[in-house]
């Protein structure tokens, strides 16, 4: 395989992280507020020191999903230049407006997390929801990007190429992309909460009964976006296959058509086969919940599935957009046609020259995989409480996993 | 008598661009700064407190470590906005950059990811781990947030000293030349006939700007080849590094953070200082002491290292130095102040003072090459605020460490630090920007040539402006709450 699908692949892949890591911190962010206010309503302090502790994942989240988002485009600037700078003029407008509603949201953030407790509650809440919505925002607006590289509507194919902003909104391949993505992220980070809280409630940590409540309401929200995910996902598909044809050849590619380019199908049958699962195991607790059986602790202790749903749909998540995100190699936009006479479109003729170096692959590489170690080590310390959490949790494994 | 303000915005070209630009960097540098400051400040307060065995300065480390995550976050966010910036305003800068300088820009984001995680770690595990594996976190993060800065502005030095730049000011004959490069030409390539160049051996040449430029609107592919040449011969891996005063001007920025931080904490800690009830007040006391030594201490260091950086742009960019030093008939200059200039020359060239002269401006052969003179003025702006800000410090010191009682206008006054050092740091960085202009590679890529062809919208630049006051203020509320939280 040459370099440069390399370092394509790995590129997209970082890119890839940013959308999953993105998804989980909207759904958050739609999450706390509603949380908030329900404590508040109920004037119940468990569920108001829960949905605080959620900050602090958001916090995470964020920065995490931010380095990924500049090393996405500091790697597109090094290998891909031209590209960049193509991409950055002709998609002015909506990269503008992602990056302005990126950062707004974490002035909104900041003044949620500190503004907790202290402001009037309707001025409180308003940020609340702004915080929320402008997430959802941004997801569209990743989705109205992540579309023109499946099909660039609106491109006027003239020298320079130029676009039709209004055109760009009106790709057919946005809206189920948004939808995908939108149950995705809840399914999976529902599902992540999930496991979150059965491991506390194994260690005894935190508020039983609140969380066992959370841990109820989140499998069946789950369950049902997972529901929802499956007719958007077919609509995604069927988008593809009438306006991005090579990419969704690749796709499906030796299970319902020739691949025009590289054969992805047999990880569409990994992501599938992952779905399947993590559909299964959440109706299995969706009938366990009907059948009172996660009423008791000791009932939601003997239920190890609450602790799978999470490791697997964030592996299923990131699955996901890797398989729609490789699946248009070597095209930058995925239109074979298009990148003919647009050279910077098509990787192995677009890569900057000076960057095509064996010493600058090996770098990369052995930077990154110890550099998401080391980053999905300090996520598992962080979500089951051994740092940043509750002390009683430290105390216990404090002993055997860092001291 | 020049129009300082026409010359700014309106002869220099893209001033609505490079106003945005502004507003944008500074938005991200007054924020970076703090990035910066604060997490070395709290590792190195959290070494001297576990050393001392101090609980008040622990407590102050940890107050800093707590600012710090946030405004990291929020530093993050700004910098995405200016890379994005930098994407969508100035095309033609980022795709020179890109192609054969992107190796800072590179490593940088493996520096990046030690801070991300580092960073979050030293925060969050305060008081859950020994305090040796602790300290051990908070280096590994500062070592993150260092490096970044050290590569950011290695490429910011590059635009300033582009790769090859020669020395031409003779201080001693005060001749002006235009910017001269010692560059590489591809074995067999031909230089077309009307370039005036020198060559070297070894496929060297010495080419100055006006002629380099030539080749640019001549032969475009020659350029390239032979960018890519001096690259090759150079290494891709240090190239940039190798431009004048690449260390300097990190360490520059790196002491303009420590010296933000500093001011701006003890501008805070006088103002709680008088509003808290007496039985807090010690530490607060504590926290001035500690911040006016620092400050202090940081600010003398930064003084020698903007020196050094002053004596090196004389060298290789003495037009800006002119128009700095307001050496022009043509403004009102504080330069020409009986007894300045003579001062200027003993601190530029030492004891070979009589024989040499700064650079002048008048005699700057060509307006492609004249910076905007308002720079004369944010620049003495900037020093007489450090100046005072020197003096005042001092006076703190007496006071707070010889004197039992602080006077209270001398507390009233300190609460402006915060403001008055935010505004040195600007006015220093603006004077350091825009003293390269009209060009964004000095001699080499003008402002418009790197600017973006396509127009934007007036509304989209109002947004802009007004998303970034918010942004400033929401963020400036947020550190306020957190200094208070200490007392709560």
């Amino acid at each position: 395989m040459a370099a440069s699908i390399i370092i394509m692949s790995i590129i997209l892949s970082v890119f890839a992280f940013h959308v999953v890591l993105l998804g989980i911190e909207v759904v958050l962010s739609l999450l706390i507020p509603g949380l908030k206010y329900l404590a508040d309503k109920n004037n119940d302090a468990n569920l108001d020191r829960e949905a605080s502790r959620y900050m602090n994942y958001i916090a995470i989240t964020y920065a995490s999903q931010q380095v990924m988002l500049t090393a996405t485009t500091v790697f597109t600037l090094s290998f891909f230049p031209e590209f960049l700078v193509l991409a950055g003029r002709i998609l002015f407008y909506p990269l503008a407006f992602f990056i302005l509603a990126f950062a707004l949201r974490l002035s909104l953030m900041s003044a949620f997390w500190y503004g907790w407790g202290r402001w009037p509650r309707n001025l409180y809440y308003g940020i609340g929801v702004s915080y929320g919505f402008l997430g959802v925002l941004v997801v569209y607006l990743d989705s109205v990007l992540l579309g023109f590289l499946n099909y660039p509507k609106g491109l006027i194919r003239a020298s320079p190429l130029k676009v039709d902003n209004a055109q760009i909104y009106l790709n057919p391949t946005t809206y189920p992309l948004f939808f995908v993505l939108v149950f995705a992220a809840v399914s999976v980070t529902l599902s992540i909460l999930v496991f979150i809280h059965s491991a506390r409630i194994r260690a005894s940590s935190g508020p039983v009964d609140t969380q066992r409540n959370l841990i109820k309401h989140y499998v069946i929200i789950a369950w049902a976006s997972v529901l929802l995910f499956v007719p958007s996902l077919l609509w995604y598909l069927a988008s593809l296959a009438k306006y991005s044809n090579y990419k969704y050849s690749n796709i499906v590619g030796g299970i319902l058509e020739t691949p025009q380019g590289p054969n992805f199908s047999w990880l569409l049958v990994v992501f599938l086969l992952l779905l399947v699962a993590f559909g299964s195991t959440l109706s299995l607790d969706v009938q366990r919940i009907w059948q009172k059986k996660e009423d008791s602790v000791e009932g939601m202790k003997e239920d190890r599935l609450l602790i799978y749903h999470g490791p697997l749909g964030a592996v299923w998540f990131v699955l996901l957009f890797l398989l729609n995100l490789l699946s248009q190699t070597p095209y930058l936009v995925s239109d074979p046609e298009l990148a003919e006479t647009v050279t910077v479109l098509n990787v192995r003729q677009a890569i900057n020259p000076y960057a095509d170096m064996l010493d600058l692959y090996s770098l990369t590489f052995f930077v990154l995989i110890p550099y998401f170690i080391a980053f999905a080590t300090l996520l598992y310390f962080f979500f089951t409480g051994v740092i940043g959490g509750d002390r009683e949790i430290k105390g216990k494994r404090l002993a055997g996993v860092i001291e | 008598m020049v129009n300082l303000w026409d010359q700014w915005w309106n002869q220099i070209p893209e001033g609505k661009l490079r106003g945005l630009s502004e507003i944008g960097i500074t938005t991200h540098w007054i924020i970076l700064q703090y990035t910066i400051g604060l997490i070395t400040l709290a590792v190195v307060l959290e070494i001297y407190a576990t050393w001392k065995r101090n609980k008040d300065i622990m407590e102050m480390a940890k107050v800093l470590s707590r600012v710090a995550i946030v405004n990291f976050a929020v530093g993050a966010a700004t910098g995405s906005m200016s890379e994005f910036g930098l994407l969508l305003f100035w095309p033609g800068f980022l795709e020179l950059v890109g192609k054969y300088y992107f190796i800072p820009l590179y490593l940088e984001v493996f520096a990046f990811f030690l801070e991300v995680i580092f960073v979050y770690m030293y925060y969050y595990t305060w008081e859950r781990v020994g305090p040796k594996f602790h300290i051990f976190v908070g280096i590994l993060g500062t070592l993150g947030i260092l490096l970044s800065a050290i590569l950011i502005m290695s490429v910011n030095t590059l635009m300033s000293y582009p790769p090859g730049i020669q020395a031409v000011y003779d201080p001693v004959t005060m001749q002006w030349q235009e910017p001269q490069y010692l560059l590489y030409i591809p074995a067999g390539a031909v230089i077309p006939s009307g370039i005036n160049y020198v060559a070297k051996g070894n496929n060297q040449i010495l080419i100055s700007s006006s002629e380099l430029r030539k080749i640019i609107d001549q032969d475009p592919e020659l350029y390239r080849q032979i960018l890519g040449e001096t690259v090759r011969q150079k290494g891709i891996w240090w190239i940039v590094f190798q431009s004048p005063g690449v260390a300097v001007n990190a360490l520059h920025a790196i002491f303009a953070s420590l010296v933000v931080t500093s001011f701006t904490v003890l501008g805070i800690y006088s103002w709680r200082f008088m509003h808290v009830k007496e039985e807090k007040k010690p530490y607060y006391l504590e926290g001035m002491r500690t911040f006016s030594v620092v400050g202090t201490v940081t600010l003398v260091i930064q003084g020698i290292i903007g020196h050094e950086v002053a004596l090196n742009a004389i060298k290789y960019n003495p037009e800006k130095i002119s128009a700095l030093e307001g050496k022009s008939s043509s403004i009102p200059s504080i330069s020409d102040l009986p007894g300045v200039d003579p001062v200027l020359r003993i601190l530029s060239f030492g004891t070979d003072w009589k024989r040499k002269h700064l650079p002048s401006y008048d005699s700057i052969g060509s307006d492609d090459y004249k910076p905007p003179l308002i720079l004369h003025y944010f620049y003495y702006t900037k020093i007489m605020l450090a100046t005072a800000l020197f003096g005042l410090s001092v006076v703190l010191l007496y006071y707070l460490f010889w004197k039992k009682q602080t006077p209270e206008w001398l507390m009233r006054i300190t609460y402006s630090t915060p403001f008055v050092v935010q505004l040195i740091s600007n006015f220093g960085w603006i004077s350091r920007e825009a003293g390269r202009k009209p060009w964004t590679i000095y001699g080499v890529l003008k402002v418009d040539e790197a600017a973006r062809q396509d127009p934007i919208s007036l509304w989209f630049i109002i947004g802009v402006i007004i998303y970034c006051i918010v942004l400033l203020g929401g963020l400036a509320a947020i550190m306020w709450y957190l200094f208070k939280l200490k007392e709560e």
